[in-house]
């Protein structure tokens, strides 16, 4: 294992879903949210003889998984990502400025806009074509709001406990901080996942099992 | 004595605890016993879940169903769009082999739905099991406030006519000491969905005229079942303050109206989670409430 | 149901509360987004009198966008009375949408091709999502016998 990697693994924490190294020198970190990428790239830029490769960005029925190749000197990393749609990503510009034609291109292909990113005009695509999102995957339908994440909204709607401000007022009046919900009488146990598991949503969205981090 | 088992939501207790806490206070007054469905998850969505996942919308619904069916009770849903979905995932649930899958479904979960229980709005439940009557019976601190009733869509779905089934609330609001100010404006829909789709439309044809006619009319506070109507509403006002348009009209549940004619003090309900002056108003009306 | 009666979408101004579900149905289930502006179906609100009415594709008998196409890319579903689009022969003309006469047919730019109601092939999902019950699907040879009655 290289110690840059190990290094991005510990200050990522629980960030990182899984860690793969199918050669001597090849590594696949795949980060659970959108945020580590910024952290995992400041770091790197820190380093000595680290360049970005390229970043590549496939397309999915609920989301764009992005794959930020680095080169680290002692071989090469590739950090890999979830954006749900239609949410925006970081630009990483900042800290690897190398970035900025890359993350432009992927916004005129796919769509997804890099918050931060410099470049004012589109390189490729004409101002009147820039709806056109050319390499969309047509099948998967090119204006996905909520496929394959319902099991996320309605997760994040109804069983995650209620805000500080929330919980403050419920005791205030003589109620529990929290509501009766499946998240309290049942810790540990996401129960609208495992519907949405046995229900087939997430076999129809294969992405949705990572996000949640079980296998 | 009447048993329910109570169906919260997510926007009642995660947003306005105030609704949950008056509900728990009014039907103790009543006389009847609450039970908490425990361990619930989101009923879910009426539409948009449904759209898009159709079984696993239905069996997150029949598990909820399944809990209520164990203990015994109608089912009590505080909100519009839970008892929207609840209702007709029980309809749908009547059909054997759509039940057997779902059930088929939950079975990892080790719950399973029979098909025998009651779901119940809570309009219908204030209308038909206690009457008007049992509800002015209980009121203390009555109080003549002008008020501009709005049901709801999710409400609407009922065999009764939409201009009819608006007078219920009404009836309820009466009941709990309140005067009805007509605006003329009572089936037109808060605006939340539209606004999804295009909030200016939604602000244009829906919100702006609504909220005018009942300023018009007189009415002194909106008094709603639907706690998603209640959120669009305060928000809407927010957001016409921001336009100039002065509109701070509070909106309040049917439940803190009760609980408020019941004698309990706004206090005791915690209203400062409204975005609208509900607290100020309340503290104005029935401040001298002993508690 | 093998072959379930042609159906046709009635509306009922009276009951309508304009809470645009109807259309968000049908843009999502035809589209997979929330756009009004990609529904089958309009809500439309008097700005004045606040009056509504809904446009939405009758499935005409002597359909005029079936008329007005010059590549026969519109046909009738005889099993169901459907008018529907094969959007292979669409060329963009947009014949149909100045042809119709109630403004059921608009056109997709982005697919380059003509669209209208398909009535969900016999499922409407604008009636399914009508809390109200101001939608309603029903069965088209005698809603139209009992308007010839009424006559």
């Amino acid at each position: 294992m290289s110690d840059v990697v190990a290094q991005i693994q510990a200050a990522l924490g629980k960030s990182v879903l899984s860690v793969s190294s199918p050669a001597a020198n090849r590594w696949f970190l795949e980060l659970g949210d959108t945020s580590a990428v910024q952290t995992a790239v400041e770091h790197l830029a820190r380093q000595p003889a680290t360049r970005l490769i390229t970043v590549s960005c496939s397309d999915y029925p609920a989301c764009l998984e992005l794959l930020y190749h680095i080169d680290i000197g002692e071989g090469i990393l590739t950090l890999r990502v979830k954006v749900w749609k239609p949410s925006s990503m970081n630009s990483i510009t900042a800290a690897m400025p190398a970035a900025e034609l890359i993350e432009h291109e992927i916004t005129e292909l796919f769509g997804l806009e890099f918050t931060g990113n410099p470049r004012p005009n589109n390189m490729i695509l004409s101002e009147s074509q820039s709806q056109l999102l050319p390499l969309r995957n047509r099948a998967s339908s090119l204006e996905t709001r909520m496929d394959g994440n319902v099991a996320n909204i309605v997760e994040h709607g109804s069983t995650t406990a209620p805000s500080k401000r929330v919980m403050k007022s419920r005791s205030a009046i003589g109620m529990p901080e929290n509501p009766p919900l499946c998240s309290v009488t049942c810790p540990g146990k996401n129960i609208v996942f495992e519907i949405a598991e046995s229900s087939g949503t997430v076999s129809r969205h294969p992405n949705l099992k990572k996000k949640e981090g079980g296998q | 004595m009447k048993r329910y088992t109570i169906y919260l939501g997510c926007m009642i207790p995660m947003r306005f605890p105030s609704i949950e806490k008056s509900a728990r206070l009014v039907f103790e007054k009543l006389g009847a016993k609450i039970a908490d469905l425990e361990g619930y998850t989101c009923c879910p969505d009426p539409v948009l879940t449904r759209l898009a996942e159709d079984e696993f919308s239905l069996a997150l619904s029949a598990r909820n169903l399944a809990m209520a069916e164990k203990m015994g009770n109608d089912l009590l849903v505080l909100c519009n769009g839970c008892y929207e979905t609840l209702i007709e995932a029980e309809e749908a649930l009547r059909d054997d082999d759509l039940r057997a899958r779902v059930n088929g479904i939950l079975a990892n979960e080790g719950t399973r739905y029979l098909g025998k229980v009651k779901v119940r709005a809570l309009i219908d439940v204030l209308n038909e099991d206690f009457r008007p009557g049992e509800i002015a019976a209980q009121l203390k601190a009555p109080r003549p406030v002008k008020v501009a009733c709005h049901t709801g869509c999710h409400m609407l779905r009922s065999k009764l006519h939409p201009r009819d089934r608006v007078r219920i609330l009404e009836d309820v609001a009466v009941a709990s000491g309140a005067e009805i100010a007509a605006y003329g404006k009572e089936l037109d829909c808060c605006g939340f969905p539209c606004a999804i789709a295009d909030e200016k439309m939604a602000m244009d044809i829906l919100i702006s005229p609504k909220l005018e006619a009942i300023k018009s009319s007189g009415a002194e506070a909106i008094v709603t079942g639907c706690p998603t109507c209640l959120y669009q509403f305060e928000n809407s006002e927010a957001a016409l303050k921001k336009l100039g348009k002065e509109t701070d009209i509070p909106v309040m549940h049917i439940l803190e109206l009760m609980a408020l004619g019941f004698g309990f003090s706004p206090e005791e309900l915690g209203l400062e989670l409204h975005r609208s002056p509900v607290k100020t108003f309340a503290q104005k009306k029935w401040g001298d409430v002993p508690g | 149901m093998k072959n379930p009666p042609p159906k046709l979408l009635v509306f009922d101004p009276t009951r309508c509360t304009a809470c645009h579900y109807c259309e968000i149905a049908c843009s999502y289930s035809h589209f997979h987004v929330i756009d009004l502006a990609k529904a089958n179906l309009h809500v439309l609100t008097d700005p004045a009198t606040g009056e509504r009415e809904v446009a939405h594709c009758l499935h005409c008998d002597n359909a005029l966008c079936l008329e007005a196409c010059p590549t026969g890319a519109i046909y009738r579903d005889e099993v169901t009375k459907i008018v529907r689009i094969n959007p292979m022969k669409c060329i963009g003309c947009k014949s149909c949408v100045a042809a119709c006469p109630v403004g059921a047919m608009w056109f997709h730019e982005a697919e380059g091709s003509a669209r209208k109601c398909d009535l969900c092939d016999g499922d409407p999902k604008c009636v399914k999502y009508c809390s109200p019950g101001a939608v309603r699907a029903v069965d088209r040879a005698a809603y139209l016998k009992e308007l010839e009655a009424k006559k």
